[in-house]
């Protein structure tokens, strides 16, 4: 981070000398904003979320039933421990009540405290699509810049043409692919990593072997999502390094004496990387949603399919409590994304 | 390189240590389940542990599904069939306490008593009077009206250890979720990993033959195409349903027996013959589906062969009676003056005689000359047969100048418009039991799970015989009149009873199928399969059956995926001692 904010400051020379503009009063109603902004946004979700979900078609109480002897009165009785008798305005505050004083309520299908049921899967999902995150961006902003400096180059067309391709593809079929490739073997390949869930039944040990345990459970999933998302973060960079590339501080740069590698990776980069931030800050607030797909293929004991099955019923309770936790974090980190601009763009302190 | 070695060798040292591995069984599982609390559990993966781990008082047979003994050794009762005594083997729970008859009056009890408790549990126990233990191996179930011994055996609720389950608080909402679980089963379960596997071991003081495997796992795909990936890698011993499409890739891997197995199933097609709720008539179905000679008539239309041959490839045995074949006690075939065999002419024929005559455009109109005969087809969009099926219908049906409009739907949409009526035609399939009680009840008047809603008379009138008649053999005439009711008067026209698509390893000896002889092995009713599961006989390559633990791929794998990982540190490393020195310039 200081490596960013140093050079950047440096190569716009202006916003040392940004003057009276950049006084903390700016600064704090940015940052009120911007919180502000959220506050509402995630007031808004949670009363949408209530009545959002009951426009589904679908009794919960017929669907649970359906092809298992009950009488009448056993269904009525479901209905009323569901609370699904009650008029509409009632469960409405019961539901504020509850999301207030954080309890979501307990899922029609498997009976027990939905924040518990969101607790248990969305580890596995953050660790799963957050190490996806971090190689893709690891992957995909060194090789957009890269490319951008040798534009036309085999190098240049080559990264943006493979990662186009696999950006393309269906993650459906590229996990499946994966899985028949490497988790089943082919031919003379054996089946070199797990094809579901997290763990295996048949490892014990201590913390080291279990976490390499997971770690091999990650391998396939993982690059499925790299594979598929890095080109977002390619193009991206690449085009804002493009913009970059004609700029006078780097022909001030090169004058000074420096290498080409070290103009680009100085100068170039921290401005480049701007447009980067917001694109990744918006994919963080995407992550607990999660990679449905691939944790449908790898069956990943994540979030993701979990919303999709509860959508069968509808599990009213579960679906609230789901939409309310994707929507919070796709809203903290917009937040953070809009905070973390005037952390490293010295122009927006400026204005 | 040297470190990845290293960390290679940490993991195999105490893997390949371990030659005692135990014996281990894995079954692919399409769902996590939905509790362990059997009072509260409905999810097919939940009632599979609980027949396993809980053994009930009764069982079905792997023969014929007719009614043996589980918790109980010996039965009787009185001639009025209203006084049932059962005596109880000699059994012990897995802790070592003796299972008693106590155990069985606190298990009905609690069902009959506490709400929570019987939500899960159905209507079986609505005509009970009282569950009385005389001593503490006999128990007396005396009910309120005479009941068909079937109906009294078919009661295959999990008896519960009333030492362990009186400590709770809530029994009807308590998760159960202190492994070991004690129960009387040949395996109790001993760990749950959420969404990804239940693990069950040994019940050491199981009384029946001890089990030939140490731990039975029932892994859990999102995925069937990864569970058919799994059995061919060899990580899943069974999988219990596959597609047509998967199935067949199996045919020619020899580490893998694929099969078809009978199952309990049936899909239909169901008319809206005029739906009512309390007596008030709901909806908007066609009017003209409330005639019978209407329904007749489309019965003629309906080419059952080419369905089973085209829709379903071939895995399904051709509809008839209303309880599928599985049930061979039940089972009703229609007798060559009622069949109903796929004849057009006949049935254009029927409908002249009937009044419905074309229009100018080609399509029939109701006697009168109103509405044009118009039929919404719903089917499920998640069922990918139901769309080649709408096609054929849609296709017979407008040789008789009847138009169909086929609407795939969500399941849920689905059950919302049958409920309020408003449909005129729609796909449907049930499960039957043992015994056919449920099944039938289905389509009487007052049912409260009906999708068809037919309301006959004679039809609620045989039911009600049926459901008192101790004597087996009038109680079967009365189905198999109900079966016939149903076919003739056509308020729904069973089409097929679909295959169950199987494969197991064949490092392991054929599983036991109910019914014999072409019956499922896993998803019985009852533990047959599972109790006789056991590797193949010598010399049957039964090489794979004790895999023990991480093999040579899982070795190489977790060795290239640190490799990569230590590569990218030396590449990261190198890097930094760049940038270090690119600064110091």
């Amino acid at each position: 981070m200081t490596a960013v904010r140093t050079s950047t400051e440096v190569a716009t020379p202006a916003a040392s000398s940004s003057g009276p503009g950049s006084s903390a009063p700016e600064v704090l109603r940015r940052v009120a904003t911007s919180v502000g902004g959220g506050v509402i946004s995630f007031v808004l979700v949670i009363l949408v979320g209530f009545f959002l979900f009951r426009l589904l078609p679908g009794d919960p109480v017929q669907t649970m039933t359906r092809g298992r002897e009950v009488s009448a009165d056993q269904i009525s009785q479901l209905r009323g421990d569901l609370g699904l008798d009650l008029p509409l305005p009632l469960q409405f505050g019961r539901y504020l009540v509850g999301v207030v004083t954080g309890d979501l309520g307990q899922s029609f299908q498997f009976r027990v405290p939905v924040t518990e049921i969101i607790g248990e899967r969305i580890g596995p999902t953050l660790l799963l699509t957050g190490t996806a995150m971090i190689l893709a961006v690891a992957l995909g902003v060194p090789l957009g810049g890269r490319a951008a400096w040798r534009r036309g180059s085999v190098f240049d067309k080559l990264s943006v043409g493979v990662s186009l391709t696999l950006w393309s593809v269906p993650t459906f079929w590229l996990a499946l692919i994966l899985l028949m490739t490497f988790g089943v073997g082919v031919g003379p390949l054996p089946g070199l990593f797990p094809v579901n869930g997290m763990r295996s039944d048949d490892v014990t040990g201590g913390w080291f072997v279990r976490a390499l345990d997971v770690a091999h459970h990650m391998v396939l999933p993982v690059i499925t999502i790299v594979a598929v998302i890095y080109a977002q973060f390619l193009l991206v960079m690449r085009s804002s390094m493009l913009e970059e590339l004609g700029s006078d501080y780097l022909t001030t740069a090169r004058a000074k004496g420096l290498r080409e590698a070290l103009v680009r990776r100085r100068h170039a980069t921290p401005n480049a990387l701007l447009p980067t931030v917001t694109l990744i800050m918006l994919h963080i607030g995407g992550l607990v949603t999660g990679a449905i797909t691939t944790e449908y293929v790898f069956s990943w004991p994540g979030l993701g399919s979990l919303t999709a099955d509860a959508l069968l019923v509808p599990d009213l309770p579960l679906l609230q409590g789901t939409f309310i936790v994707f929507s919070g974090c796709v809203i903290a980190a917009n937040v953070l994304a809009d905070l973390l601009y005037v952390v490293l763009d010295p122009r927006v302190r400026a204005r | 390189m040297a470190l990845a070695l290293a960390l290679v060798g940490a993991v195999a040292g105490p893997r390949t240590a371990n030659a005692a591995d135990p014996v281990r069984f894995r079954i692919a599982s399409t769902q996590p389940p939905d509790s362990f609390n059997p009072f509260l559990g409905t999810f097919l993966s939940s009632t599979e542990l609980f027949r396993i781990v809980y053994t009930p008082l009764m069982a079905a047979s792997a023969k014929d599904y007719s009614p043996e003994g589980g918790l109980a050794e010996s039965w009787s009762s009185n001639d009025a069939g209203t006084q049932w005594t059962f005596k109880l083997r000699d059994a012990k729970w897995s802790d070592g306490q003796p299972v008693t008859a106590e155990d069985v009056v606190w298990t009905f009890t609690t069902i009959m008593t506490d709400p929570d408790a019987g939500a899960g549990n159905g209507s079986s126990f609505d005509s009970y009077q009282s569950v009385t233990a005389t001593d503490a191996r006999t128990v007396v179930i005396t009910t309120k009206v005479p009941l068909p011994s079937q109906v009294m055996f078919s009661n295959e609720t999990p008896i519960l250890p009333k030492h362990v389950w009186d400590g709770k608080k809530t029994p009807g909402t308590d998760t159960n979720t202190d492994f070991p679980m004690v129960g009387s089963g040949p395996f109790v379960v001993t760990e749950y990993q959420t969404d990804q596997f239940v693990r069950l071991q040994r019940n050491a003081n199981y009384y029946g033959d001890a089990p030939k495997v140490d731990e039975l796992v029932f892994t859990y795909f999102k995925d069937t195409d990864a569970a058919a990936q799994a059995l061919i890698k060899g990580d899943v011993d069974l999988v219990p349903d596959m597609t047509a499409a998967q199935y067949q890739s199996l045919q020619d891997n020899s580490d893998v027996v694929a099969r078809e197995a009978t199952g309990r199933r049936f899909g239909e097609l169901t008319f809206n013959p005029g739906a009512k709720k309390d007596g008030k008539e709901i909806g908007d179905g066609h009017p003209a589906l409330r005639d019978v000679k209407v329904r007749q008539a489309l019965h003629y239309a309906i080419d059952i062969p080419t369905i089973v041959d085209k829709v379903m490839s071939g895995y399904a045995a051709p509809g008839g009676g209303y309880i599928p074949p599985a049930f061979a006690n039940w089972a009703w075939t229609p007798d060559d003056a009622t069949r109903v065999s796929f004849d057009l002419a006949k049935a254009n024929q029927l409908l002249d005689e009937a009044g419905y005559a074309k229009g100018a455009d080609g399509i029939r109109r109701m006697p009168d000359g109103s509405n044009p005969l118009k039929f919404r087809l719903l089917g499920h969009s998640t069922t990918a047969s139901e769309a080649p099926l709408s096609d054929y219908i849609k296709g017979w049906f407008g040789e008789l100048g009847i138009t169909v409009e086929p609407q795939l739907v969500s399941n849920a949409s689905l059950n919302d418009q049958i409920a309020v009526g408003k449909f005129d035609m729609a796909f449907s399939g049930w499960s039957a039991n043992a015994d056919p009680d449920f099944i039938l009840s289905i389509q009487t008047c007052d049912s409260d799970s009906s999708d068809t809603f037919y309301c006959d008379a004679a039809y609620d009138k045989l039911y009600a015989e049926q459901g008192r008649e101790t004597d087996e053999a009038k109680r079967k005439q009365l189905v198999a009149d109900m079966q016939r009711n149903l076919y003739v008067n056509a308020p729904v026209i069973t089409l097929y009873y679909p295959k169950q698509l199987e494969a197991q390893r064949a490092s392991w000896a054929p599983l036991v199928r109910q019914p014999q002889p072409d019956g499922v092995t896993s998803r019985q009713q009852g533990r047959w399969g599972i109790m006789s599961i056991a590797p193949a006989a010598a010399g049957d390559g039964a090489g794979g059956a004790q895999d023990d633990g991480l093999g040579t791929g899982t070795l190489i794998g977790i060795g290239a995926l640190v490799a990569i990982v230590g590569a990218g540190g030396v590449l990261f490393a190198l890097r930094r001692g760049r940038r270090n020195r690119a600064d110091t310039e």
